[in-house]
């Protein structure tokens, strides 16, 4: 059995506004230029920047922030205004949300909150993301290179002694 | 000046071949040739005529032979007849022998007679040898013996008669007058010089014509003017065609080193095709290895986005969710068990114990909330169960139990990419290289086109400027050829001016040779017509009618009417003072006044032609036959008489002295048709009985071939003498 959808409803995802604006510099798909390579922007749309800043924040143990402060830039769901987003990203988000909230709760199993506790996570994690991300710019190295080596790291970080078996 | 040397006949008529020489002793210049009726006189005549003048002078005899041909030929035969007379010419120059010969063969086919294959040649003596006068000679016959002159040339007193309008009782006024003018003008020239003002007069008219049709200056004033303009249309055509031809060479230069920079510069190019060759080839590496690092690039982006790299950061959220799960699905909550007793004890409405499940019961209501209770908690463990599984599958993928690690994944990404950049970078820097060179080639490229279009360009102006070089060697030989026909028309319209003046001088020296044309002939006319008449005159009156029982006091020539510029002459006759009408003399003063106007013409022409008389005596008294003879032979007043008479006509004794003293030249025709009449002896006939002889017998001799009867008693008297030796012609 799969864990249920949590877009079968309109969900918005937010981010501040000051922090979105930086975010875009790494996304491939903006609104207002046009498509960048990959190679410039390592990530495909500012959602996954929005993703990758909840895994940062888990992977440095970094604790949501209590209430999500910042402003809805897309929303996730079933019309065709809501941008898709794939099964496995909400799966995370539902894992997270059993760990955070406790398998019996059932804030575990309510989308809304758990969208909720994503966009927390979020706002918390994206900002020492994005700074870490930025001091790469400054470096001739592009950008996708740079994004790479952080994540290995990150990557290598996590998974180096990791003795579990699952 | 002509005078008769001979003449021989052959096969004419009568004569089988005679020759008869003219005296030429200046003191006996006469040449009697005597002869009974039907002797052969005229036929002799006429032998001399058609020799000088040919068949037209010949009489037309209905229903007669043809007057040429032998009498004696047979029909079948074809006998040449040939009439030779030689005689000479005197002139300022000196005196020339001349022979003229005609000939002609007749033919009689019992009907009529042929004459056919008549030649007629006139020789010049030059030493001992004969030159024949080819060219000339039809000229130099009509010099010698015009034909116009030839009645007085040949005369009678039967043809002198009709100068004084025809015999007595036929008088014809008309006929006189034109025989009298037709004779004077002939014989004194008038004629001729009548004709030669009418040709001066042709000729100034033609002159004057051929002046008007040529007269153009003004048309030559144009022509000019058109050459010039032509010439200079010319010259500047030419000028043209020059420029145009060394724009040509220039262009054809131009084109040949265009030419050659441009099969330099495509040996240039043939040299670097071998690095666009090469440069294509890193190219495309170049582009094989971008493409192949865009597809890494685009790996490595999409290995931010891969769940093992999500999984790996979030394991502490997966481990304490197995940490939380795994117990409860270790213990057998989750997933929950089916509840499949409790339904089938309510579909049975009874417990197993034995207890009533009847609806509405308290057994049964609690088995129901058991139920609903169980159904609501097997929702939850198994989305708990399905969070476990989750967990346990993003846990296996992070740590790379299930597929490569995303490390690995990203590390051979990165590997390619380490491995392809240097390529990418090398190749780019040979790219670089070669595009550098392959600019050059671009230029060269460029620059070839630049040089093919220029080429091209200059082959367009080239055929452009042959074009135009063509059509001005056209418009050149066009103005040429009509600058030369100009020049043509010029040249003829001078020598047309030329001819023009020419033209008229001509027309002025016609016209005033028509003037003293007109001048001479007056003159001519009114004294050398005077001469005549007074001539004629004194001949009548102290010559031929020199009796005092005559009934003309005076007869003479004079002008009766002027046609034109012209004259008519008449005869006329005067007694006393009265004029008498010419129509009442008697047959013997016509005859006399005839033979006054012949002798008259004859002594103002004696220095020109001979004088071949026949009959001149006949029917006249003694003493004018004497006086005629003497008038004929005495001096030069004639040329050179020759005369042809009878016996009968001679027989006058002091005629016959005077005959023996001028005649130089005597022969005597004997005919055999008088044989068995008064010819004592006929000579044997060599061809037919009617063959004539001749014979030289003088006037006062006679020989076997001419005696005649009667002759003995003269012999007797010692007033003939009998020859027995003289030469006999046949």
């Amino acid at each position: 059995m799969a864990l249920p959808s949590l877009t079968t409803s309109q969900r918005s995802i937010r981010m501040v506004e000051s922090v979105k604006e930086r975010a875009l510099r790494w996304s491939q798909a903006q609104a207002a230029t046009a498509h960048r390579k990959p190679v410039d922007a390592p990530f495909k749309r500012l959602i996954d920047v929005w993703f990758a800043g909840i895994a940062w924040a888990i992977a440095h143990g970094i604790r949501p922030v209590d209430k999500c402060t910042g402003d809805k830039f897309v929303s996730v769901g079933p019309t065709n205004q809501d941008v898709r987003y794939q099964q496995s990203r909400t799966d995370f988000l539902t894992l997270i949300a059993i760990h955070e909230f406790g398998h019996e709760d059932a804030r575990a199993q309510d989308p809304s909150a758990i969208i909720d506790l994503a966009n927390r996570y979020a706002e918390a994690g994206i900002e020492p993301l994005l700074a870490q991300l930025d001091a790469a710019r400054e470096l001739s190295v592009p950008a996708l290179y740079k994004v790479a080596d952080i994540f290995m790291d990150k990557y290598a970080a996590a998974v180096e002694g990791h003795q579990r078996t699952y | 000046m002509i005078r008769f040397d001979s003449i021989r006949v052959v096969n004419f008529a009568l004569y089988t071949d005679v020759a008869l020489h003219f005296s030429q002793d200046p003191d006996r210049p006469l040449t009697l040739i005597r002869g009974q009726n039907e002797s052969g006189k005229t036929t002799l005549m006429r032998a001399f005529l058609w020799a000088l003048f040919g068949q037209t002078a010949l009489p037309r005899i209905p229903d007669a032979r043809h007057p040429v041909r032998p009498v004696w030929a047979k029909p079948g035969e074809s006998p040449r007849t040939r009439v030779e007379v030689r005689f000479r010419a005197g002139s300022d120059r000196g005196v020339s022998f001349f022979k003229l010969t005609r000939a002609v063969d007749t033919s009689d086919n019992g009907d009529a007679v042929a004459y056919g294959n008549e030649s007629v040649a006139l020789l010049r003596r030059d030493g001992d040898d004969w030159k024949e006068q080819e060219d000339e000679f039809q000229l130099l016959l009509k010099q010698f013996f015009r034909p116009e002159m030839r009645d007085f040339y040949f005369v009678d007193a039967d043809k002198a008669v009709e100068f004084v309008g025809g015999p007595e009782g036929r008088h014809n006024d008309q006929m006189m007058r034109d025989m009298t003018t037709q004779s004077i003008r002939a014989l004194l020239g008038l004629d001729m010089m009548l004709k030669a003002k009418d040709r001066m007069d042709d000729r100034q008219t033609s002159y004057l014509k051929q002046a008007g049709s040529q007269s153009s200056a003004a048309g030559q004033q144009d022509l000019v003017k058109e050459l010039e303009d032509k010439d200079e249309a010319f010259k500047t055509a030419t000028n043209r065609l020059a420029e145009l031809a060394a724009q040509e060479r220039e262009h054809e230069n131009t084109l040949k080193n265009a030419e050659h920079e441009l099969e330099e510069s495509l040996s240039k190019l043939e040299e670097l095709s071998a690095t666009n060759v090469q440069y294509e080839e890193v190219t495309r590496k170049l582009n094989d290895a971008r493409l192949k690092q865009n597809e890494l690039l685009n790996e490595l982006a999409a290995c931010l986005d891969d769940d093992r790299l999500f999984a790996a950061l979030l394991l502490p959220v997966i481990d304490g969710v197995m940490d939380k799960l795994q117990p409860l699905k270790d213990k057998g909550y989750i997933p929950p068990s089916e509840l499949t007793l409790l339904p089938r004890l309510l579909s049975r409405d009874k417990c197993i114990c034995g207890t009533d499940l009847l609806p509405g019961s308290v057994p049964r209501k609690h088995i129901e909330d058991q139920i609903s209770k169980a159904q609501s908690l097997r929702g939850q463990s198994q989305m708990l169960d399905a969070a476990l599984e989750t967990a346990r599958n993003f846990g296996n993928r992070a740590v790379g139990n299930v597929d490569r690690t995303w490390k690995e994944l990203t590390e051979s990404i990165y590997k390619e990419l380490g491995n392809i950049d240097p390529v990418i970078l090398q190749l780019t820097e040979q790219q670089e290289a070669l595009r550098e060179e392959r600019d050059k080639a671009g230029a060269t490229t460029g620059a070839l086109r630049e040089l093919q279009k220029h080429r091209d360009e200059l082959r367009n102006m080239l055929d452009t400027l042959r074009d135009r070089r063509k059509a001005s060697e056209v418009d050149v030989e066009r103005l040429q050829r009509e600058v030369r026909s100009l020049r043509e028309r010029i040249r003829v319209a001078a020598s047309n001016e030329k001819r023009t003046q020419h033209a008229r001088c001509c027309a002025e020296v016609a016209e005033h040779l028509q003037t003293v044309i007109g001048a001479a002939y007056d003159v001519i006319e009114r004294e050398q017509v005077l001469d005549v008449s007074r001539s004629m005159n004194t001949i009548f009156r102290n010559v031929i009618s020199a009796t005092s029982d005559s009934l003309f006091g005076e007869v003479g020539i004079r002008p009766v009417a002027t046609q034109g510029f012209t004259k008519q002459y008449e005869v006329y006759t005067m007694e006393g003072n009265r004029e008498k009408p010419l129509a009442l003399a008697n047959g013997a003063s016509r005859r006399a006044i005839g033979v006054a106007f012949v002798l008259a013409l004859a002594e103002e022409t004696r220095t020109k032609v001979p004088l071949v008389a026949d009959s001149l005596l006949h029917a006249m008294s003694g003493a004018v036959k004497y006086k005629i003879v003497d008038y004929l032979t005495a001096g030069d007043r004639i040329g050179q008489p020759v005369l042809f008479g009878t016996r009968t006509d001679l027989l006058d004794d002091e005629v016959t002295e005077l005959l023996k003293r001028r005649a130089g030249k005597t022969y005597t025709l004997t005919s055999q048709a008088h044989a068995g009449g008064d010819v004592v002896r006929a000579v044997p006939a060599a061809k037919c009985a009617k063959q004539v002889v001749i014979c030289d017998c003088e006037i006062d001799q006679v020989c076997p071939a001419c005696e005649r009867a009667g002759d003995q008693a003269r012999i007797a008297e010692g007033r003939l003498t009998l020859r027995q030796n003289s030469e006999v012609l046949a």
